[in-house]
């Protein structure tokens, strides 16, 4: 579990938005192993309605490109939302990285994904034995 | 006890087997360091899940293989469908280790981006020699791994592994 700074341990949410659904298996793995608790949505329709039925997130780490709604238009709509979670863009288009940045993302990583690369955003773990 | 002896053995001999055939696979650039944090999510809880990975990831990349191959092969290719197609390729081969697929990909993508047909059909059989390289070293890992599991012996523990 992750200490949220309060005496309450909560379990720290991420949302993973990937219509890929190898990395939406992998990245669900590396976080669930650490002890975090992760949902995910297979483009970002499904991510802003999420958040539209109430769903609060952690963290949100969102693919660019996407079918239905892509990660660009998906972070501008949370934005407009008045999401203030992190937002961070997982993408393998380089080129696309800093219009995607412009869509109001936190940060944007290099795909593949791996933990060191959002270890800002994920809170220290309450014991020391996850890797 | 001989017998057991020898079991016991043979079962060392798989774990190592598939231990070294990773690393010959990584000396010739077939599978990258990425492909440590794959087998790194192994865990008591999920056994299998690297042959479920692998399993997933072939289904579904031979179909985009596929796809990709009608995309550029059509009289006039559709180059936004194949562009489309290489992001996920891209994306899900560097995931588990492919460096060389998703260097294809980019190589595919450009062509693509130069509606030159000639250079994309050349870029497309470099994908797809690529992802046949990358298909074999992974079903080899895939079919060790069952066997390993099926004799119910410790996969690699995941601090042997190189996580990023």
């Amino acid at each position: 579990m992750y200490q949220n700074g309060s005496t309450e341990t909560t379990p720290f949410r991420v949302l993973v938005v990937d219509d890929d659904r190898i990395l939406r298996k992998m990245h669900k793995m590396m976080l669930t192993r650490l002890g975090i608790e992760v949902e995910v949505a297979v483009n970002g329709k499904e991510a802003v309605d999420l958040h539209l039925a109430g769903a609060s997130f952690h963290l949100v780490l969102m693919d660019l490109q996407m079918p239905v709604m892509d990660g660009s238009q998906a972070t501008k709509e949370l934005r407009g939302m008045g999401v203030t979670s992190p937002i961070v863009g997982v993408t393998a288009a380089c080129a696309e990285k800093a219009a995607f940045l412009a869509s109001g993302l936190t940060d944007c990583v290099s795909k593949p994904l791996t933990i060191s690369k959002i270890a800002n955003y994920l809170p220290a773990p309450s014991n020391h034995t996850n890797n | 006890m001989a017998a057991e002896q020898a079991d016991a053995a043979e079962k060392d001999i798989t774990s190592q087997q598939q231990a070294e055939f990773i690393q010959r696979m990584k000396d010739e650039e077939t599978l990258d360091v990425n492909f440590d944090t794959v087998a790194g999510l192994r865990s008591p809880e999920n056994p299998r899940f690297l042959v479920e990975i692998i399993d997933t990831f072939l289904a579904h990349s031979a179909t985009v293989v596929a796809r990709l191959e009608s995309e550029i092969n059509q009289p006039i290719p559709y180059y936004g469908d194949a562009v489309r197609d290489l992001f996920q390729l891209k994306g899900s081969s560097s995931s588990m280790g492919g460096g060389r697929v998703a260097a294809a990909c980019l190589e595919l993508r450009r062509a693509c981006d130069d509606s030159n047909k000639p250079r994309c059909l050349e870029c497309l059989k470099k994908v797809k020699d690529e992802y046949q390289t990358l298909r074999d070293a992974l079903n080899e890992i895939s079919r060790m791994e069952m066997i390993i599991l099926d004799q119910n012996v410790p996969t690699p523990s995941s601090s042997s592994a190189v996580v990023n």
